[in-house]
């Protein structure tokens, strides 16, 4: 799929609206708990916005209330100068594409894009123009009179994509769409759908459990957990300086180290031998990725594991608390044990309660 | 199916032979004995028959009282099947919706498939009763509007509703069962794209609901055909004048009250042609059409 066009869409498109979320709480009919209790935030308008978290975070329910399949009792949800929570879905301006793309099977995929068209009543000759553009642009153009069950799960995926954007939706939403394609599909579709993303201009809101898919597409990415807002900043933000231990653990592969460890009298003593000063005493979790861990110097660790991933591998270390270390080293090496140390920068310290991060009670000299 | 889950063919046979022997004892031997007594003439109290070769069916085909019962058989199809698979498809569509009283509704509308044919003919004989049923306020607003006992159509209008009565629980199970089946990603999906409840009704569900409402539809037109005998026997006992007087209550009555066990064979096979030839047609004419995958 390659998208040239001599007509781009965003030029016809309307763009897209910003969304603000205020005081958004929702409780299941018999949960114990809420499944978000009190959510608050600010997306752009054109913004790509990608919600992370792991399964039964709220991720979906939020999508599904930003689009009114869910009722949202409490709170507010305002498209651009319009407060929609209390209107039906047709009534908000969202489109939205399904994990299972929800194709309707018996139409054929020209009619599968241009019904929310009939619906809306757009005289015939621009609903043929229109699909006609969506088809060339998605390379679909072969497949119009095909049925959802003669295609591929690619060309499905490109189907409901087209169905999303024919409209021109001030909000485009993504629930999962990529986690039933096979991985290669999966690798280009992310890329195509980060160029469309920038041709269309609508604000999107893309939900995955797939920490890669968020790093890669979105300008701003929401961490769930709990239906509360760990972080929500842009990917760099995120991976440089994650604002909780939530947020450490569940990006990057492998995720960030974080180890125990208790400051005394101003100054931590590291895994590695060396100490790091601190401006408050107590117990802390310090943290740091396994590619930031140098090799070659400083304590020794004994090996309890190696993966090789062919670019490069991943070592497990015992610390000598008895911890478990990863660092990522180049592929192929051996030995039963080896030299690390921390450099000062790459360290983040993070309350060993709250679990915030606290990097400036970190002295670095 | 390409592996048997039995380990010899013997085995499969020996598990299967109880619904074999009771289907070839209880269906498959009256419909040889039927087929093999049009070409007799029988003596109705036993004894020698006379094979008479196609003589029985050249009677009955000349006989103006058959063909006139063949065609109010064939109204009776239509006209009772339609209702009845159209209201049980509202009510599902209803009951589907989760409207605040369709989990009442849902088990409400199965019971009457607890109750026999003949016991519903009594009882919708005694509420269309012109005297002391449901209906008699109109007699006295308009003396003798309502009265099956001497009007055919009044009589084929109450086999109708009782038809319908009959059919609902069935009916209305399959389809909600196929609602309930389609997943709720289409609906959301047509929310999405503008479409109201009436929009997603005609324009997702009912389209993908379509190998549903094809089979309770070949169903209820035979067994329209069939079942009707039971309330016809209650209700109206072919009255009057011969206006409710279906096939099927025609062979009994031509058999068992006028002995002629070899006509009513013959209108028997002549009915089992009648009935295959609309189920043929029913499935050349919209099987292809109600076929989807998903």
């Amino acid at each position: 799929m390659t998208l040239t066009l001599e007509r781009p869409v965003a030029a016809a498109a309307k763009t897209g609206t910003d969304i603000r979320i205020e005081g958004l709480a929702k409780t299941y009919p018999g949960a114990d708990s809420p499944v978000i209790p009190n959510l608050t935030a600010h997306l752009r308008a054109g913004e790509f916005t990608v919600i992370l978290g792991p399964s039964g975070c709220g991720k979906s329910t939020l999508l599904n209330m930003l689009a009114g399949l869910e009722a949202a009792p409490t709170g507010r949800i305002v498209f651009g100068t319009r407060e929609v929570q209390a209107l039906a879905p047709r009534d908000r301006g969202c489109a939205m594409v399904f994990q299972n793309y929800a194709l309707y099977p018996h139409m054929t995929v020209a009619r599968n894009m241009d019904y929310s068209l009939r619906i809306a009543k757009v005289p015939r000759a621009e609903r043929e123009a229109r699909v006609a553009e969506v088809a060339r642009m998605l390379e679909l153009s072969a497949l119009l009179d095909r049925r959802p069950s003669q295609l591929s799960g690619g060309q499905r995926q490109r189907v409901a994509i087209g169905r999303a954007i024919i409209r021109e939706p001030q909000v485009l939403l993504f629930d999962e769409p990529l986690s039933n394609l096979d991985a290669r599909l999966r690798n280009e579709t992310r890329m195509e759908l980060a160029q469309l993303h920038r041709r269309i201009g609508a604000t999107s809101v893309f939900v995955t459990h797939d920490q890669v898919e968020a790093m890669t597409l979105a300008d701003r990415v929401m961490i769930l957990n709990k239906g509360r807002i760990e972080q929500f900043a842009p990917p760099s933000e995120i991976y440089a300086a994650p604002a909780s231990t939530f947020v450490a653990g569940f990006l990057g592969s492998p995720p960030m180290n974080l180890l125990a460890v208790e400051s005394r009298n101003g100054r931590i003593r590291l895994p590695d031998g060396g100490t790091i000063g601190c401006r408050r005493d107590g117990m802390f979790q310090l943290g740091i990725r396994p590619e930031h861990i140098r090799l070659g110097a400083g304590a020794e660790m004994r090996v309890q594991f190696r993966e090789e991933l062919g670019s490069h591998s991943v070592i497990a270390l015992t610390t000598p608390d008895g911890a478990r270390l990863r660092v990522t080293a180049p592929p192929g090496g051996t030995g039963d044990a080896l030299r690390v140390s921390f450099p000062q920068d790459a360290l983040h310290l993070f309350d060993a309660e709250t679990g915030l991060a606290v990097r400036e009670l970190l002295i670095r000299t | 199916m390409t592996q048997s889950p039995f380990r010899s063919r013997p085995m499969a046979l020996l598990f299967l032979s109880p619904l074999i022997l009771l289907t070839a004892l209880f269906f498959y031997w009256p419909v040889a004995e039927a087929i093999r007594w049009s070409f007799f003439l029988e003596q109705p109290f036993g004894g020698e028959s006379t094979f008479v070769g196609f003589a029985n069916f050249r009677r009955v085909l000349s006989d103006p009282e058959f063909w006139k019962s063949l065609k109010l058989t064939g109204i009776f199809m239509v006209t009772a099947s339609v209702p009845a698979v159209l209201v049980p498809l509202m009510l599902a569509m209803a009951a589907d919706r989760g409207l605040r009283t369709s989990r009442i509704a849902r088990n409400v509308l199965v019971w009457p498939k607890g109750v026999a044919g003949a016991s519903i003919g009594v009882i919708f004989g005694f509420i269309f009763n012109p005297f002391v049923g449901i209906l008699t306020p109109l007699n006295q607003l308009w003396p003798g509007i309502w009265s099956p006992g001497t009007d055919g159509v009044d009589a084929f209008i109450t086999l109708i509703v009782a038809n319908l009565w009959n059919g609902i629980p069935f009916n209305f199970v399959i389809l909600l069962a196929g609602l309930q089946a389609l997943p709720d990603t289409y609906a959301k999906a047509a929310a999405l794209d503008g479409a109201g409840p009436w929009r997603q009704a005609l324009d997702i569900r009912l389209p993908l609901l379509a190998p549903q409402l094809f089979f309770v539809l070949v169903l209820e037109f035979t067994e329209s055909i069939i079942n009707a005998f039971g309330l016809i026997d209650t209700m109206t006992r072919g009255g009057p004048g011969g206006a409710t007087t279906l096939l099927v209550y025609k062979i009994y009555a031509d058999g068992f009250k006028g002995y002629d066990l070899s006509g009513a064979s013959t209108q028997t096979v002549l009915l089992m042609i009648f009935v295959l030839l609309i189920a043929a047609a029913q499935f050349l004419l919209m099987e292809r059409r109600v076929k989807y995958e998903r």
